[in-house]
């Protein structure tokens, strides 16, 4: 079935926030709930991936680089200052994208190429100089969120399940956002840039500009579910939060779901995510080393199959549909 | 329109374009000939700024453009399309259009409709909906014109737009380039086909191993003893003004 209409499309989108929304009246068990709550938090973070490594394909290994912003900076705030991650969060979005816009001066502007691995060494560079900031970050050892009270304002729950609606309210956020920036001017000069840099400068792009703007976006997004991960986990550290490991994760949930499409990380983190806790929660070694090697497998196998995700069998269909070519018509002056 | 003055460029240590100059006014349509290798697309990349130029200077409408980027020079009025073609390939090719018209557009509904347009003058109504990449290459070749035509060129370089066109198609092309040249776009063709260029130009540039070696009417470039000797052959020139 196609909905086809604007106000069809429109209600099949309300509904399925109201349904995210309304998962917990279905009464899942703790465990369930927890890892639904996570999920959230890695489809915001991915989404943060999507908008510049899947839309302009411009492939960065270093978006743990502004979900640790996002958590360090809130946490830090919260911890020294007292200040609620209400604030917190945002200041650590800024944050976040200030540090995306000098890691985009230099990448985008003036080393060109090797966008992959200049974020992932300059992650890395960010993960050691938190760890060797250690009065303030906590170092190596990390840093814990005090439990102060049960509290919105200061986004403390004893559960982690009591996170769900704001985790879910902000993944509605940030896939509303991609959407919009999927169907924006800004969403097809993205797209017209993953396709061919020079035939989109000679369009008009503004090439570096555009990629700027989609990468300092994609950081707000990642930063503020970092934030929320912090509250959540209430314990930050350099290798939950900053490392190659969580960068590649997200990446991967993105790809997976297909990088080219607003949902891709959604379908992506929510097949992913789960089935990660599954394995490692299974308690042995065992399991966590096997969790990643069903994550390579799958990678592999869409790599193979079907390069754009999940995403692409859907796509796929609809381009198959509208095939069936006119011929090409004499040029009318 | 644009003046180019000393324009020169190197690849490493071979010499491209060596001090080329010209003029071209509004409204005018110039053929570019010359043989493979003379510097012909070299030349069209250092004008919409793809390439940037050693040395010399470009005036584009009265303003100096040899060290803008190439999004600025076509924000100015000045584009071109590719001899190697570039479409979108991943995107419907209504998508293709619309990326152009996003240029001036407000909106992407506005560019949508811009674009439609501008497919349905390059005879590609009916397409709009077809992936860019399941095109064949004539089709693409018209696609880039229709994007290129989007952004609202004052000028507009073409590199090789007939290449694969049949006679009835060439004339069609023929047609659609006048009558842009009739609406205030002035054009610089580069083109293989020298039937076509007589026909179409007003003025001819001959470049051969980056300078120009002759300028005039296509009648008086095509009798020229340096271009008959560099790219036409002589069988050929004989032929061309019987």
């Amino acid at each position: 079935m196609r909905i086809d209409t604007l106000w069809g499309r429109r209600a099949l989108l309300a509904a399925g926030a109201i349904a995210l929304l309304c998962v917990p009246l279905l009464h899942l068990s703790d465990y369930t709930m927890r890892i639904a709550t996570m999920t959230c938090v890695y489809v915001v973070a991915a989404a943060g991936w999507t908008l510049i490594g899947g839309y302009a394909n411009q492939i960065t290994l270093g978006q743990a680089t502004m979900f640790g912003i996002g958590a360090y900076v809130s946490t830090m705030l919260f911890v020294h200052f007292h200040l609620s991650p209400w604030i917190g969060g945002p200041l650590g979005a800024i944050a976040a994208a200030l540090a995306a816009a000098a890691i985009g001066f230099l990448v985008f502007r003036l080393w060109g190429a090797y966008f992959a691995l200049v974020t992932l060494a300059l992650a890395e560079m960010v993960r050691i100089l938190v760890e060797y900031a250690q009065p303030i970050t906590g170092g190596p050892q990390g840093i814990s969120v005090p439990f102060v009270r049960n509290s919105v304002w200061l986004l403390q729950f004893p559960e982690a399940k009591d996170y769900y609606e704001i985790a879910a309210l902000l993944v509605i956020l940030a896939l509303a956002l991609a959407r919009g920036v999927q169907f924006s001017p800004l969403g097809y000069r993205l797209r017209a840039i993953r396709d061919d840099e020079v035939a989109a400068k000679l369009a008009g792009i503004d090439v570096f500009r555009t990629k700027m703007i989609a990468f300092m976006l994609g950081a707000v997004l990642s930063a503020l579910a970092g934030t929320l991960y912090a509250q959540i986990t209430g314990f930050v550290d350099p290798d939950s939060v900053l490392s190659i490991t969580l960068s590649v994760q997200l990446a991967l949930y993105a790809i997976i779901g297909g990088a080219q499409v607003w949902w891709g990380p959604l379908a992506g983190a929510a097949l992913l995510v789960p089935l990660g806790q599954a394995m490692t929660g299974s308690g042995s070694a065992a399991g966590a080393g096997l969790a990643k090697i069903v994550y390579g497998l799958l990678l592999v196998a869409i790599v193979v199959i079907q390069p754009l995700g999940i995403a692409g069998f859907v796509k796929d269909i609809r381009f198959r549909r509208r095939k069936p070519a006119a011929p090409s018509q004499a040029v009318t002056p | 329109m644009i003046a180019v003055d000393k324009i020169a460029k190197r690849f490493g240590g071979l010499a491209v374009l060596g001090d080329v100059s010209f003029s071209v006014a509004a409204g005018e349509i110039v053929g570019l000939i010359g043989p493979n290798g003379a510097g012909k697309s070299t030349l069209f990349n250092i004008l919409c700024g793809i390439i940037r130029a050693d040395g010399g200077e470009i005036t584009f409408e009265g303003r100096r453009i040899e060290r803008l980027q190439p999004h600025r020079i076509c924000r100015l009025g000045l584009t071109k399309t590719s001899q190697i073609v570039r479409v979108f390939a991943g995107m419907s090719v209504l998508e293709n259009a619309l990326v152009g018209a996003l240029l001036h557009a407000r909106t992407v509904s506005q560019a949508r409709s811009e674009g439609r347009a501008a497919l349905q003058r390059v005879g590609l109504a009916g397409s709009e909906e077809l992936l860019a990449s399941d095109l064949a290459l004539v089709d693409r070749m018209r696609l880039e014109l229709a994007r290129a035509l989007c952004t609202r060129p004052r000028l507009l370089l073409i590199d090789e737009l007939m290449a694969g066109l049949n006679g009835p198609e060439v004339s069609t092309m023929l047609d659609l380039l006048r009558a842009l040249r009739d609406e205030g776009i002035t054009l610089i063709v580069i083109e293989h086909n020298m039937g076509a260029l007589m026909r179409l130009c007003d003025r001819v540039l001959a470049l051969d191993a980056g300078s120009i070696v002759a300028e005039g009417t296509p009648e008086a470039v095509s009798r020229d003893p340096r271009v008959v000797e560099s790219y036409l052959g002589e069988k050929f020139a004989r032929a061309l003004n019987s």
